[in-house]
């Protein structure tokens, strides 16, 4: 630069004179932060890599696919997706709504007394690990399935489609089941979360004009909240997506057409637990990582479709409040 | 207003609480009541590999992950618009959201089939991937809640700026960095996805992290499928420990954030 401006814009430089300290400084901080975007790099090179073989000899095909077959070395993801898919929706259906109707209780309704305890239980299961959960499941729910609720349901409402055949006990049904436990309180305490982070003049106009609780929280905290609220929901269907060691406890581990939601089935996060470690063959290795690899997909584009809808901060979940 | 309007939708909304709440509830009560059995009649001897195993995978996993993630972190508040800046922080989302099985099949590939063996490393390495993302955003929000007139005071006074982050934005901001790192180390230790094709797993008492390694969630997941009450009591006694583990590093938590509010006020 020259000119009259050039003086002023050395002045300036004087004034922010870095001390190379600082160079380093930042030098450092580069490579710490830098080492985040690598890391998706080799991560989605190395599945690449591994999956080759699968990609090669299967395409795009592999996708939508049916059969599973390691003697034939035959395989495809199909069957797989439609397990993750029905899981995943059953355990929505069943939770979502619960757990926003239980966030707005607690942060609208709860007795002042109640709150920080419930906070506590609820913050608790929301991080007990999902292994636990899985032998709860196993060991408890699955028994109580099989001999009670099960039964119950093919008697009252067997006609519904999926409802029919063998009751086995493992099966998809009790893998979503046990999702829905699972997801209510991840749920909960990001859509509580949402809620408290909403503004509270509007809440305090609403309230001075006379309107009670319940017309507050329909009229100006839900529609206030309501997009946010469905990235809480997509957060925690892209936790039920990838959840792989719950969801094998309970599934049953069964390939094959999805028959009967009654019936051991499979989903592409809990094939890996079971047969990853076991694979025989170099191209079920790489069937398996082409799986894997369909699977951090979709968890990403869930993930990445929530975090747009809540904003970031929101789901930093155990963050400062 | 309509009192009894809102009398029905409060109770319809408790309801919906708590019916959600009863099933965790339930599988909570059962972990506490098998699990507290289990601790009189479980052999001690054969849960103290994945004791040990699931103590020094999540102190690995910490080696890496949190200066790493505090470096990391710092950058993004530091130099908030730049396109690094942008870049990590959308791939942080990206991996936060990524299921903890993929990294333990991203590792296998990448380290275990190098090496040639399972190991202790591996494992905490696959761990380490899950935290990472984790303390990256919580040291940006930590750092960016410390008031802005405190991180530029020493910059007025003349200091550097690395002295002017260590000795007082990062001090400022420990407790609420602290309560983050608690939560990280609770979400980490219980995992048994990233593991499995990893540390493996091992029967015999080890502290090599060259070699496999057991570990409390791994127990818990092949006990527990196991036939025998023998594997039954050892996957309710790992159990409860994961669940104590969870439960203490909350308590914590919650401490810190207490006495932290308490001096604010």
């Amino acid at each position: 630069m020259s000119g009259p401006s050039g003086s002023a814009a050395e002045e300036a430089n004087t004034l922010q004179r870095t001390d190379s300290g600082d160079r380093w400084y930042r030098l450092v901080l580069t490579i710490a932060v830098a080492t985040v975007p690598a890391l998706l790099l080799v991560l989605v090179w190395q599945l690449w890599r591994d999956a080759g073989p699968a990609i090669d000899r299967f395409g795009l095909g592999f996708i939508l696919g049916s059969g599973w077959d390691p003697v034939l070395d035959e395989y495809g993801a199909g069957e797989l997706l439609a397990g993750t898919f029905l899981t995943t929706l059953i355990a929505i259906v069943i939770a979502a709504p619960l757990a926003i109707a239980g966030a707005f209780w607690q942060e609208v309704f709860a007795p002042r007394i109640l709150r920080r305890p419930l906070t506590a239980l609820v913050d608790l299961l929301a991080a007990i690990p999902g292994v636990v959960y899985g032998l709860w499941g196993v060991l408890v729910m699955l028994p109580w399935c099989r001999a009670v609720l099960f039964p119950a349901l093919q008697q009252r409402a067997g006609w519904f489609p999926g409802l029919d055949g063998i009751i086995y006990g493992p099966s998809l049904l009790a893998a979503s089941l046990l999702l829905a436990v699972m997801m209510f309180p991840f749920v909960l305490v990001i859509a509580r979360q949402v809620i408290h982070a909403l503004p509270a003049t509007q809440t305090d106009a609403a309230l001075a004009l006379g309107a009670s609780r319940w017309e507050v929280t329909r009229h100006v905290l839900f529609p206030a909240a309501r997009r946010a609220l469905a990235g809480a929901v997509l957060l925690g269907a892209g936790r039920a997506v990838g959840e792989a060691i719950a969801v094998a406890m309970v599934i049953g581990a069964s390939h094959g057409p999805v028959v009967s939601l009654l019936a051991p089935g499979y989903t592409l996060a809990s094939v890996l637990p079971h047969e990853f470690a076991e694979a025989t063959s170099a191209v079920q290795v790489a069937a398996l990582s082409y799986a894997t690899l369909l699977l951090l997909v979709i968890a990403v584009t869930t993930n990445a479709a929530a975090r747009l809808l809540v904003g970031r901060g929101a789901a930093d979940v155990g963050g400062r409040r | 207003m309509s009192r009894p309007v809102d009398r029905f939708w409060q109770g319809a909304l408790g309801l919906a609480f708590i019916v959600g709440l009863v099933p965790g509830l339930l599988a909570l009560w059962g972990v506490v009541t098998h699990g507290v059995t289990a601790f009189g009649t479980v052999q001690w001897g054969a849960l103290l590999p994945a004791i040990l195993g699931t103590v020094l995978l999540t102190l690995g996993a910490c080696l890496m992950a949190v200066p790493l993630g505090i470096g990391a972190g710092l950058y993004l508040a530091e130099y908030p618009h730049t396109r690094l800046a942008r870049l990590s922080r959308f791939v942080g989302d990206v991996l936060g959201g990524t299921p903890s099985i993929v990294f333990g099949v991203f590792v296998w590939g990448w380290l275990v089939t190098a090496t040639g063996r399972f190991s202790g490393w591996a494992g905490s390495v696959a761990l380490a991937l899950v935290m990472l993302p984790l303390v990256m955003r919580v040291t940006e929000s930590g750092v960016l809640a410390v008031p802005a007139s405190l991180r530029e005071a020493p910059l007025v006074l003349g200091w550097p700026r690395w002295r002017a982050t260590l000795s007082v934005t990062l001090r400022a901001g420990l407790p609420g960095l602290s309560i983050a790192l608690l939560v990280a180390i609770a979400r980490v230790a219980g995992q048994a996805a990233p593991l499995l094709f990893t540390a493996l797993g091992n029967p015999y008492l080890s502290a090599d992290l060259g070699q496999p390694m057991a570990a409390l969630p791994l127990t818990v997941f092949a006990d527990g499928s196991a036939p025998g009450t023998a594997a039954q009591d050892r996957a309710w006694a790992a159990a409860l420990l994961l669940v104590l583990i969870a439960a203490l590093l909350g308590i914590a938590a919650r401490a810190v954030a207490r006495r932290e509010e308490a001096r604010d006020a």
